[in-house]
């Protein structure tokens, strides 16, 4: 009896081993394959954590921070342009929010979010989950401008001030674009109410 | 030793990948759906403003969640106007862009109660995607509809002519009114009645497609209606055993609130196709534009030439865009046609001069064989300018 169990078993090895191997093979070859979208997946992870993170301050707000004049050569030359104080706003949309609202630290506040927000879909996204973060902050960000019955067209014209730049977002949009829920809650980083003007 | 590895290979090649996502019976989940050749932004926008006025009526409101599904565009608009012209007859070309809207949708809704709102063309979307809802995992009653500026003839989830609160058409909406003379020429089901009178501005009574923006025409003048009836049809709904007093309240065997279709063979097959058929279309519709460009140049430069050459040129021009070549017959080829020409229009009161081209939106022909005189149109004449008022419906 016990020799005949052996002898189908080695029967089956004997039959499944070569396509066994085959799949084993194959399935390594997937891991490797997998292994630059599994770095990707790492830095979607990081890149989406950022974007939900990111708040504006209060220091850029009031103007504690505010950078130096971008060369003109250089701040549209690119789409990401000149951010020198690193705030997630570029210098010349900054600067030019500060120039037209001066005493009115509450419109600066939901513009500088805007801002920041517009700035992260050109600089951030590069599939479609990191566009939802990025869609998610701008949300909340317009209707922090709108409740200070401002419309935003203003932020999105300092902002999307290139032909670059449009095109940017226009190929962001139409190659990443997904289904997705807006966030509820709050809309500005920094509650307007309390600010003194 | 190597029969245990073999063992412990096949053992872990199959361990079967389990997703579950949570489906909670509280809060509840506004899906919107767009209408036809809107683009992202335009559509991502529209989720904005239905939000935002929602918010702006009743607070900053955690329990719902507002959702895009979004309808995407295809052959450069030109596989809207067909899916749609079969839509009006409760048929379908296609089903890629219904399952992709739900396939999209389905990591993101995590509430049993789900409300559908579409616009346009989106509002065929909103009643079959209710159909496939309660055919693949929801539970009656949990799932409703509220359609805007709709095509269609029914609101899924009614079986009449809906009560007020369902849906809400303009009297003014030009592609409303387009579409029910399509519909009435080619015997299809009529869209349902009108039940608003939105009042045109002068930009939008200049519009060919005037009346019918989800956000500047709708959301702009009947936002406190629209918002109430979602609120309403929102408080209708009911997750399945809404009895229990469990917090968690999560089906903790449920992949999801439904069923989500499968990505078959089939499904990426028509992605691909239109992975290819898109940017070429746009391509080619971009080149016809080009070329009609610049034989509007050239036709400014001659613009005193005779009568027959100016009809030469107008015919001419109609061909070059019709970019999109359908072999289709009978009433899907009449409802093509006539549809081509309400987006096509090289008239502006004039016969001698056509108007240049100022839209940068890639324009959508079909073009059928052979081709037909689109059958007179008879529009209702458009209300004197008043308040918006509602009507009573049917």
């Amino acid at each position: 009896m016990e020799p005949q169990k052996t002898s189908f078993w080695r029967r089956a090895w004997r039959a499944i081993r070569i396509p066994l191997v085959v799949i084993v093979v194959l399935y390594i070859g997937l891991v490797i394959y997998r292994i630059p979208a599994a770095f990707d997946r790492q830095k979607t992870e990081e890149v989406v954590a950022k974007i939900q993170a990111e708040k504006l301050k209060l220091g850029d707000v009031m103007g504690e921070n505010l950078p130096p004049a971008p060369d003109p050569a250089i701040q549209d030359a690119s789409v990401a342009g000149v951010d020198a104080n690193g705030n997630g706003i570029r210098d010349d949309v900054e600067l030019a929010i500060f120039k037209l609202y001066p005493n009115s630290a509450r419109i600066r506040a939901a513009e500088l979010q805007y801002a920041m927000a517009l700035q992260n879909e050109l600089t951030q996204v590069f599939n479609s989950e990191t566009w939802i973060a990025a869609v998610q902050k701008e949300s909340p960000a317009l209707s922090c401008v709108e409740d200070l019955k401002l419309d935003g067209g203003e932020v999105k014209d300092l902002v999307l001030n290139t032909d670059l730049r449009k095109k940017q977002r226009e190929d962001i949009f139409k190659n990443y674009s997904a289904s997705f829920t807006l966030i509820s809650g709050n809309h500005c980083d920094i509650e307007p109410t309390p600010l003194p003007n | 030793m190597r029969g245990t590895a073999v063992y412990f290979t096949i053992g872990l090649l199959s361990i079967p990948t389990l997703i579950f996502a949570a489906c909670t019976k509280q809060g509840s989940t506004v899906v919107y759906a767009n209408g036809i050749l809107t683009t992202y932004d335009q559509a991502y926008d529209d989720l904005h403003n239905l939000q935002r006025r929602f918010e702006d009526a009743l607070g900053l409101n955690t329990s719902v969640n507002f959702t895009n599904g979004y309808n995407p565009s295809h052959l450069a608009g030109a596989g809207d106007l067909i899916e749609s012209a079969a839509q009006l007859f409760s048929s379908s070309v296609s089903n890629y862009d219904l399952n992709t809207i739900l396939l999209q949708i389905y990591p993101e809704i995590t509430t049993q109660k789900i409300l559908f709102v579409g616009h346009s063309q989106g509002t065929f979307y909103a009643n079959e995607l209710y159909n496939y809802l309660l055919a693949h995992g929801e539970t009656n009653g949990a799932v409703g509809v509220y359609n805007v500026a709709t095509p269609a003839s029914s609101v899924a989830g009614y079986a009449t002519v809906p009560n007020e609160g369902a849906y809400l058409t303009s009297m003014n909406d030009k592609v409303i009114n387009a579409v029910r003379d399509v519909a009435q020429n080619a015997g299809a089901a009529q869209p349902l009645p009108a039940n608003i009178a939105i009042p045109l501005s002068p930009q939008e009574a200049a519009n060919q497609f005037g009346g019918h923006s989800f956000s500047g025409v709708y959301l702009a003048n009947a936002a406190p209606r629209i918002v109430f009836e979602i609120e309403g049809a929102l408080g209708k709904l009911t997750a399945a055993d809404s009895t229990s007093s469990s917090q968690a309240d999560v089906s903790a065997t449920d992949a999801g609130c439904f069923t989500p279709p499968p990505r078959n063979f089939s499904y990426y097959a028509q992605r691909l196709t239109f992975a290819v058929a898109d940017p070429v279309a746009g391509g080619v519709v971009a080149s016809g534009r080009v070329i009609i460009a610049a034989g509007e140049s050239a036709y400014v430069a001659v613009a005193a030439a005779t009568q027959a050459v100016n009809l030469a040129f107008a015919s001419a021009k109609k061909m070059l865009t019709g970019t999109v070549i359908i072999t289709a017959q009978g009433t899907i080829a009449s409802i093509g046609n006539y549809l081509s020409s309400i987006f096509v229009d090289t008239g502006n009161g004039n016969p001698h001069v056509p108007p240049a081209s100022t839209s940068t939106a890639p324009i959508a022909v079909i073009r059928v064989s052979p081709p037909q005189a689109p059958p007179p149109s008879t529009k209702p004449p458009l209300p004197p300018t008043a308040n918006a008022t509602s009507t009573p419906s049917r």
